[in-house]
């Protein structure tokens, strides 16, 4: 019989504790008869028909023990399995339950998810209704892959422990010829029911949806013991992310050395002096190695300095290392900001963003605090991406030039919606994008469905598009900087230069008095936006605080755009 | 990469004419915590946030020492009182400040903002710490530190960062409870027979 959301919502944990507690007395009372067993032989001296025909049945009943042991043993292990697993899909139903209400869904006994209000496009549509129509089929959605997750979950469950209960039942489980002991690991291992794995290309609120039909036991083994199904799952929360890539740098840490170790070994001859065949078969990985070794130790460094990081993601498989790197919680903030770097950025060199993203973080929390608001920020650096490298980058045609910032947009905008995904209160969601990372933010955001609230784009050779409607984000949400002698500004590469946007807000770059009167220091070039005490980063903090109201608006442009008009202390 | 190599050992020899990152970070917690006092001085009413001035968060240095093996900044909080200066207290206020930060080498005022109701301003050390102090609705005062050498004494990145100390104890919370039934409990349980 197929299990319906009927059923699951009337599933509960308790009886399968209390069969818990009974199996698991029940275990240790047969172990307790290991010491009986053991002590009943047979008098030493006592032969004959009668003697062997004893010894023989006793033999036999310590056989038969030794698989009711396992047996046991098994739907014991079995039944905690199950108890940890209808917990999730338990609490999966609740969520699932708890959203629907919040948003005004109806869950019908069949699974199918209901509202009130049509999701047909209208002929003569509005861009607002348009708007809501796609926010609300999006709800939809969500909710109906909530219950989706529910159900597959409840039917792995089932499955498994049908499996194993259906092995007991027909005698399968082989106790062995050990102790009493040993057989029940054997029962154990026997018993043990699989943990469910993410659903295969999940969308982020799939993600989400599975990663709360997990129970905290199963959540666990899956931080220790398979960290990589989650460490750059979007939808899942950043606490457990953290947590799991934290286990799988140690791992990675391990490997590297050890592999560098063996390779520059078998680069020395025996008398000391240089294999150079064995060198030039193994300089790729070699040198992808020693990229990686880099990388890591950037890594440790970071996560190691006071304060609490985050490490949000990381893949050692791409050309060059992928990490994204949090200060503060972004489980719990009341607004997050995501800063995408740009050309030449590697996770080795990352220390310095992070650094930035520290200070915008203390600074945009103090501002917020000194105003008599209490939010707290998390930062992210989010390098997920091939960040283009001198030599790479302005070589080829436009659209392949446009290859990274697209890949990376995708992956970005999956980040964003894991962000909202995984937590049951969005937060106020900031993008800041510099340079070729403004181009890959540019990229994200012309996806539904990020949840970002603001952009600030900086340095920018282009967005992806010559048009601020084609980003899915509120109007007159988007941002762009640009400071005097910033060359990459003007480049208007990836389409049209952002400061000739119409509908963008333009944020001042040079000196400034802030809202508050500050007197802000400005910037030039293309690296410096984020000083720590500039103009452009006091803009950033209001934005990213939710006072967009508070940046100081201005216009400056770069070192091609018009110069005799714009720069009027242009030196030619 | 010689250019490079040699402006990492200049940036690596200016730094070793610094204190070091933990005499750095004492001295910023001492000062803020004389800062917590004389803005207490003179508006009593000031409710901190924290018992005590503490380390808010640290990170890797920019350039010029962002390829020094070693190198930290760090960012210090006073903990943030509720509770304003009034227009008319402030100049006292921060002359009360000025006085303890130019105890420990700091100057060079720079007035980020003044005027009725809000007030902000920093002052800076020789190595380029910021010693920043504002008040609005509530008060906050915090130290931007600069670049450092960390402690040679000390025991190393990866057991004094509060990171790894809030992961080991993820990890015992993990493993701690072997008789409750949790699947990798379970498995320590049998694995003790």
């Amino acid at each position: 019989m197929s299990i319906t959301w009927a059923n699951v919502t009337q599933w509960k944990q308790e009886p399968l504790g209390t069969a818990e507690t009974d199996l698991r007395d029940t275990r240790r009372s047969m172990l307790d008869l290991a010491d009986e067993l053991e002590t009943m032989g047979l008098p030493r001296n006592w032969t004959g028909g009668a003697a062997e025909g004893s010894r023989r049945r006793l033999a036999t009943v310590g056989n038969d023990l030794r698989d009711i042991v396992a047996e046991v043993s098994a739907a014991y292990t079995a039944i905690c399995d199950a108890n940890d697993a209808v917990l999730g899909v338990v609490n999966a139903v609740d969520a699932a339950q708890e959203f629907a209400r919040l948003n005004a869904l109806v869950i019908g006994s069949d699974g199918s998810v209901r509202t009130s209000e049509a999701l047909v496009c209208k002929v003569d549509e509005t861009d607002a209704e348009g708007a809501a129509r796609r926010a609300r089929q999006a709800l939809v959605t969500e909710c109906a892959e909530r219950v989706a997750e529910a159900l597959r979950k409840a039917r792995d469950v089932d499955s498994d422990l049908s499996a194993v209960l259906t092995s007991i039942e027909l005698g399968r489980i082989d106790g062995g010829t050990g102790s009493l002991a040993s057989a029940a690991q054997v029962g154990a291992v026997k018993g043990n029911l699989s943990i469910l794995e993410p659903p295969p290309g999940g969308t982020p609120t799939q993600n989400a949806a599975w990663w709360a039909s997990l129970s905290q036991d199963e959540r666990d083994e899956i931080i220790e013991n398979n960290p990589a199904w989650i460490g750059n799952l979007d939808g899942v929360d950043f606490t457990s992310r953290d947590l799991a890539n934290r286990n799988l740098l140690d791992d990675r840490r391990t490997e590297v050395d050890s592999r560098i170790a063996q390779l520059e070994a078998g680069m020395r001859n025996p008398d000391g002096t240089i294999n150079w065949d064995f060198y030039y078969d193994n300089r790729s990985e070699y040198e992808d190695l020693l990229e990686e070794q880099d990388s890591i130790d950037t890594i440790d460094a970071m996560l190691a300095r006071p304060g609490q990081h985050q490490l949000l993601g990381m893949d050692f498989t791409t050309p060059r290392t992928q990490a994204i790197i949090a200060n503060g919680n972004v489980d719990t903030a009341d607004h997050v900001a995501v800063f995408t770097p740009g050309l030449t950025s590697t996770v080795a060199g990352m220390g310095g963003y992070d650094t930035d993203m520290a200070q915008l973080r203390t600074r945009t929390e103090d501002a917020l605090f000194a105003r008599g608001e209490s939010g707290t920020v998390a930062t992210v650096t989010w390098l997920g991406y091939q960040a283009p490298q001198w030599g790479t980058t302005f070589a080829g045609d436009s659209v392949a030039l446009s290859g990274s910032a697209q890949d990376g947009g995708e992956s970005l905008a999956d980040f964003f919606r894991g962000i909202n995904s995984s937590r049951m209160t969005d937060p106020n969601l900031t993008a800041l994008g510099h340079s070729y990372g403004s181009t890959t933010t540019g990229y994200a955001l012309q996806e539904s469905g990020t949840g970002v609230d603001r952009a600030v784009f900086f340095g920018s050779p282009g967005l992806g598009t010559s048009d601020v409607g084609d980003l899915e984000i509120p109007p007159g949400s988007a941002y762009y900087a640009e400071a005097k002698w910033d060359g990459v500004g003007d480049l208007g590469r990836f389409g049209t230069d952002p400061s000739g946007m119409e509908g963008m807000n333009f944020l001042e770059t040079g000196d400034a008095t802030g809202a508050g009167g500050e007197d802000l220091s400005g910037v030039t070039g293309h690296s410096s936006y984020l000083e720590d005490g500039s103009t452009s980063q006091y803009s950033m903090a209001q934005i990213v605080g939710g006072h967009p109201e508070d940046a100081v608006e201005g216009q400056n442009l770069g070192w091609l755009t018009d110069p005799v008009k714009a720069q009027p202390w242009w030196p030619f | 990469m010689e250019p490079e190599t040699t402006n990492a050992a200049d940036a690596r020899r200016q730094l070793e004419q610094r204190r070091t990152q933990a005499q750095a970070e004492q001295d910023n917690l001492a000062l803020l915590a004389e800062v917590r006092a004389v803005l207490s001085e003179v508006n009593p009413d000031l409710k901190w946030r924290t018992p005590e001035p503490a380390v808010e968060s640290g990170s890797l240095c920019k350039k010029p020492f962002d390829r020094v093996d070693g190198a930290g900044t760090a960012i210090l909080t006073s903990g943030g009182a509720f509770g304003a200066i009034s227009d008319a207290d402030w100049p006292r206020a921060w002359a009360a400040v000025k006085a303890v930060a130019a105890k420990r080498g700091y100057g060079d005022e720079n007035v980020l903002k003044d005027e009725p109701g809000g007030h902000q301003v920093s002052v800076y050390d020789k190595d380029g710490s910021e010693l920043s102090v504002g008040t609005g609705v509530n008060t906050t005062a915090t130290v931007y530190g600069a670049c450092y050498l960390e402690d040679p004494s000390a025991d190393g990145p990866s057991t004094t960062g509060a990171g790894a100390g809030w992961r080991e104890a993820g990890a015992r919370g993990v493993w701690s409870c072997p008789d409750t039934g949790s699947r990798l409990g379970r498995m320590r349980e049998l694995d003790g027979w």
